[in-house]
């Protein structure tokens, strides 16, 4: 048997012997020098059988096993040399097959290598901003617009998939707050580097573990605009074809320097161009006037804006030192100091519907030319340490708000004087600290206390050589003491048990000097809460619960009054992270508001010429449950986000808004009434980019409806309204030198009572077109072309071009704007709002020419 | 001694100012490949990193190295630093039979450079009858196993170089993709610089840094050499630690004090100090 195995494997290892053979040789190329690395494929039809490279000195071997009997293909390549191939016959066991190889060119896909447009770290997705710019971007705002999901309104509020940002750092330090307009307006684009969006942000560390849905941003800046100062200086001149100012100027200088451990922006700006400097102090984070009890009364008269068009004529300036040191790696000192001027004044005809006690309808039309004056002087100084477990900030602040108003009126062919001056100013100190044991406990305390006064603010009409005024003067004293601990109790819950105390000491006077009608009331208002509740997460931190159960106590001290009362704000909210980039929030929650001191201001005072307002001395009181989810996806490597959106809410008040007209004149007041409301929304939003054809895509669509009740003449209306609206938006660059834009809206909406049904409509076209005929020349042409609903079969159609054209050069960016090219003076929309329509017609600014140049420094 | 080590995330980390450098050969071209790599940050969350690779060969030798680095050298800088994110995802400088047969590793693991050798592995590659079409280049595939990895790659016959990124190659074409089988590390082929470089090996290099009397010097820094398995193993053990994210130097033999602020064209003590950029650690007392 043994015997038998030795033969059969004998056998085996002679036909295996016999079917390995070998093949080598050695490649030269013409001038006889060896050619290393040359690839020796050996194969038959379209199989390999075996393959090798040859070495330094041209020499290959290769080997086959179970060789096949007829001819085989032996091919040399080599990326210098042409490809050449023999024939061969495996029959020895050694063939030697030479080869002498041709030099050829090479030609291979030829690439330039560009940083990731987009990274994605956990929360935190970085754009690499060249990536995205276009080549008639100038400023970090140019560069924003044209990341995915983040959209910057006209107001230079940034948002990323419809969340406003709560936070804009530049390296890591927020130096600016609110005020990063400042930034985005007057940093180089090409100094920025990196975006960084910063989603489920904290902005204190010790609440790391808690679910967090705010965004941040964080610029990351190029070396050249680090450790050296650089900035920007502005000029320009222009005409405008009417107005008092028709010469157009801009003035403005901004430095900034950038470390490790210091920033700042410095920057002072002036002219009667646009609005351009004041909007560089605009506050998105709030506090940009201070409001008080008595400028909240009588708010002056400017009515409103129209979406499009520049409108107000206006004069502005500011001044502002911003600077940020960083004590350690945790904890920065802040000084911010602006001061900022506003002028301005503008042309509207108003015309306003009311529904009169004999059901009849009643226009009143007026034509005013509101001129406002603002002065708004602000300094703030702000401590902070930012650690893992302490988290203790003190931001104190100083700010005054001096306006003056007039707003002559014709109203109905009588022509009204009327005039408004306030004062204001406002202390403030915010405390804050926090703390995080080991185990997890965090607790907290915060101490806010500010003093807000209005010492004087008057109005004065004249109306057919009649005078009359009314003056009001407040002083609000409110301090507020919030502590809260969370225990956690396992891995997975914890307790947590927030109180707090509001106090507030008001002291307001009223006086209506033609009727001698004042009111005047002192008191306090305190506000104990107390709001036990627990958050409970998955191990996985996947699903997250929180719940409180929002008890208070409501108490308003005025003059003879006293009143108290229990209430309940129960809330509850869930998370469900399906993915670092798909999201489920849910919130609901039942809250009850209780009126504060205004509802007693029982003795009536005149807010303009013809409106006289009237508090019922009824404590208001409503209760309101909200619910609302969202659900949001994003793709970031796709470049997509998805927001989906609802929110429903349903609402009872005991007191119900009361309008009565006579004449000219609204008086308004509440009645003791129960009244109900409710409203529904939806909405829905996306965006695409397509980075290689540098595009961007977005869209939304909105829907609401809702239902509540209105008083007019004693009469009681129920409303019925809903709208939607559905927008589009599209930035392409087709060609190398050409790139569009273009944006639709839509919007629709109804408002019905008893058998009236008021429907209105707007489709605004808006568009832009940038040629470069070389890549440092941008000539563009934007427009917004608009139709609006007047009234049931009145239309009005506007159009507004602007053209430009952009020369950069070296540090200096050259541009000639030309604003309104056809001249198009006015405005028109209504607006329902319930019962009441109101038309609008508002003056533009006429056809204006300006050339700017801003300098790099 | 208080000591606060502040770790400055610049572009670059470290510099050499004059680096020893060998010419080893030249390439008439270069591939560039981008690698990603599934993997989770410090909180757990997953994340993909990426980078550019670029890939140069030349009488059998083959250099796989950072893009940024390449870019630098063809800018004629003189610096030669692992990038910030290639230090970041530990991927060194592989060159690929040299010395004959072996294959010499450089690579930094914060703050010291290390220098690995090891042999030559052949790598059986399995060719299998799948296509793709990958960079405008029609590509076969192949398998193979491969330092533990299983390793699933498209080479394509257009491009007869038998290279490939990191340590891959030995196949009759260019590699123009190579997925690991657990989807972990990814190489695709980008495209090519079609020019003559030169393939540089460094023997050491020179690290700015504060002399202790208020100015810089450049200080020598050699590779700390060790075979490629002790390495690795120390290598799995450093970054294993959860110290290493916060603090990255507290495995260094010694304190970090000649670590200075440095910075592109200035440094602290407000001297102009040219070729110089990247913060590497700012120390403290």
């Amino acid at each position: 048997m043994k015997r038998l195995l030795y033969i059969i494997l004998y056998m085996m290892l002679v036909a295996s012997a016999s079917a390995q053979v070998k093949v080598m040789g050695r490649v030269i190329d013409l001038q006889q020098k060896p050619v290393s690395d040359v690839i020796v494929k050996l194969g038959s039809g379209s199989k390999t059988l075996a393959f090798t490279s040859s070495n330094a000195q041209g020499v290959y071997s290769l080997e086959v096993k179970n060789a096949p009997t007829g001819e085989v293909s032996l091919q040399f390549t080599h990326i210098s040399y042409e490809k050449e191939s023999e024939r061969v016959t495996l029959k020895e066991k050694v063939t030697k097959v030479d080869m002498i190889l041709t030099p050829k060119s090479i030609s291979l896909k030829e690439v330039t290598v560009k940083p990731d447009p987009l990274r994605q770290k956990g929360d935190t997705l970085s754009h690499n901003l060249a990536s995205f710019l276009g080549k008639g971007d100038v400023t970090l705002e140019d560069g924003l617009k044209r990341l995915p999901g983040v959209d910057v309104a006209q107001s230079g509020a940034i948002s990323y998939m419809g969340k406003p940002i709560s936070q804009f750092n530049i390296e890591g330090l927020d130096m600016l707050g609110g005020k990063y307009n400042l930034a985005t307006r007057n940093i180089p684009a090409d100094y920025v580097t990196q975006v960084e969006i910063v989603r489920n942000h904290h902005s204190r560390r010790v609440e790391k573990d808690v679910p967090s849905n705010e965004v941040s941003m964080n610029i990351r800046l190029s070396n050249k605009a680090k450790f050296k100062p650089f900035g920007q200086e502005e000029a320009g001149a222009g005409y405008m074809e009417d107005g008092n100012d028709r010469i157009q100027t801009l003035l403005g200088v901004t430095g900034m320097m950038f470390t490790d451990k210091f920033q700042t922006i410095c920057s002072l700006k002036g002219g009667n161009y646009k609005n351009f400097a004041r909007t560089d102090m605009y506050d998105h984070f709030g506090g940009n006037v201070i409001s008080t009890p008595a400028t909240n009364l009588f708010g002056g008269f400017d009515s409103g804006a129209p979406p499009q068009g520049e409108y107000l004529y206006q004069r502005n300036g500011m001044a502002t030192l911003n600077g940020i040191y960083k004590l350690d790696s945790v904890t920065t000192v802040k000084v911010n100091a602006d001061y900022s001027y506003h002028r301005a004044t503008h042309d509207i005809s108003q015309s306003s519907t009311y529904l009169s006690g004999d059901g009849s309808y009643m226009t009143v039309t007026e034509q005013t030319s509101p001129l406002s004056k603002v002065h708004l002087p602000k300094l703030s100084v702000n401590y902070l340490k930012n650690a893992d477990r302490v988290y203790l900030s003190d931001v104190f602040f100083l700010k005054g708000m001096f306006e003056q108003n007039e707003g002559d009126v014709v109203a109905n062919e009588k022509e009204i004087r009327q005039r408004r001056r306030s004062s204001s100013f406002e202390i403030d100190n915010s405390f804050y600290w926090s703390d995080r044991t080991q185990k997890g406990t965090v607790r907290y305390v915060s101490v806010p206390i500010s003093f807000k006064r209005t010492p004087t603010l008057r109005l004065s009409f004249n109306q057919d050589g009649n005078g009359y005024a009314q003056t009001a003067q407040s002083s609000t004293l409110k301090m507020n003491v919030h502590t809260s601990f969370t225990i956690p109790i396992g891995k997975a819950f914890k307790v947590r048990l927030p109180v707090a105390l509001n106090a507030t000491y008001d002291d307001l006077e009223t006086y209506r000097e033609v009727t001698g009608e004042r009111n005047k009331i002192r008191g306090w208002a305190f506000d104990p809460t107390m709001n036990p509740g627990f958050e409970i997460h998955s191990r996985n931190r996947r699903f997250y619960m929180s719940a409180g159960l929002g008890a208070a106590l409501k108490g308003l001290y005025y003059n003879r009054l006293n009143y108290t009362k229990p209430v309940l704000n129960p809330s509850m909210g869930i998370n469900y992270t399906f993915s670092a980039n798909s999201k489920l929030q849910f919130s609901t929650g039942y809250t009850t508001q209780i009126g504060d001191m205004m509802t007693l201001l029982t003795e009536p005072m005149q807010v303009d010429y013809r409106t006289v307002r009237t508090s019922s001395g009824i404590i208001g009181e409503s209760n309101t449950w909200h619910t609302s989810g969202d659900w949001k996806w994003q793709l970031p490597m796709q470049y997509f986000t998805l927001s989906l959106a609802a929110s429903h809410s349903e609402g009872k008040r005991n007191t119900l808004y009361s309008q009565s007209v006579s004449g000219i004149d609204v008086s308004s007041s509440a009645l003791l009434r129960d009244t109900r409301s409710r409203s529904s929304n939806f909405s829905v939003a996306t965006t695409k980019n397509f980075p290689s054809l540098f595009a961007k895509l977005g869209a939304d669509v909105s829907y609401g409806f809702g239902d509540s009740e209105q008083a007019v003449n004693s009469d009681i209306f129920k409303v019925r309204s809903s709208n939607y609206n559905l927008h589009g938006n599209a930035s392409v660059t087709p060609i190398q030198w050409l790139e569009l834009r273009y944006d639709i809206r839509y919007g629709w909406s109804r408002s019905r009572y008893s058998e009236e049904s008021n429907t209105v409509t707007s489709l605004t076209h808006s568009g832009a077109i940038h040629v470069f005929p070389i890549a440092t020349l941008d000539l563009s042409l934007d427009y917004d072309h608009v139709r609006r609903q007047i009234t049931t079969d009145t239309y009005k159609r506007m159009s507004l071009f602007n053209a430009s054209a952009q020369y950069k050069w070296k540090q200096c960016v050259l541009r000639l704007e030309l604003t309104n090219l056809l001249n198009q003076r006015s405005y028109s929309y209504t607006v329902f709002d319930g019962i009441n329509a109101y038309t609008y017609d508002y003056g533009l600014c006429g056809r204006t020419t300006m050339l700017r140049v801003t300098f790099k420094l | 001694m208080k000591k606060i080590l502040v770790i400055m995330m610049a572009f670059v980390l470290t510099i050499g100012a004059q680096a020893q450098r060998d010419t080893i050969g030249v390439s008439k071209f270069t591939a560039i490949y981008r690698y990603e790599c599934k993997t989770t940050d410090a909180d757990g969350q997953p994340v993909t990193d990426s980078m550019y690779i670029a890939v140069q060969t030349s009488g059998g030798i083959t250099k796989s190295f950072p893009y940024e680095e390449y870019d630098r050298q063809k800018k004629g800088g003189s610096r030669i630093a692992d990038g910030y994110l290639a230090a970041q995802m530990h991927m060194g400088t592989i060159f690929t039979n040299y010395p004959e047969g072996r294959i010499t590793t450089q690579e930094m693991l914060y703050p010291y450079r290390y220098m690995t050798d090891e042999p030559m592995e052949k790598q059986n590659w399995k060719l299998t009858d799948a296509q793709d079409t990958i960079c405008d280049y029609a590509s076969q595939s192949a398998t193979a196993k491969y330092h533990g990895l299983n390793w699933n790659v498209y080479y394509t016959e257009d491009v007869p170089a038998s290279i490939g990124p990191w340590k891959l190659g030995g196949l009759p074409g260019l590699i123009t993709k190579a997925t690991d089988a657990n989807g972990i590390h990814t190489f695709t082929l980008y495209g090519f610089h079609q020019e003559e470089t030169p393939i540089i090996f460094t023997q050491h290099v020179n690290w700015i840094a504060p002399d202790g009397r208020g100015k810089f010097a450049a200080l020598r820094v050699d590779y700390q050499k060790m075979k490629a398995s002790k390495f690795l193993a120390y290598k799995k053990k450093v970054l294993g630690n959860s110290r290493y994210v916060n603090n990255p130097t507290y495995y260094a033999a010694s304190p970090m004090e000649t670590f200075g602020y440095v910075e592109n064209s200035f440094n602290s003590a407000g001297e102009n100090i040219s070729s110089v950029a990247g913060v590497v650690l700012v120390s403290q007392k």
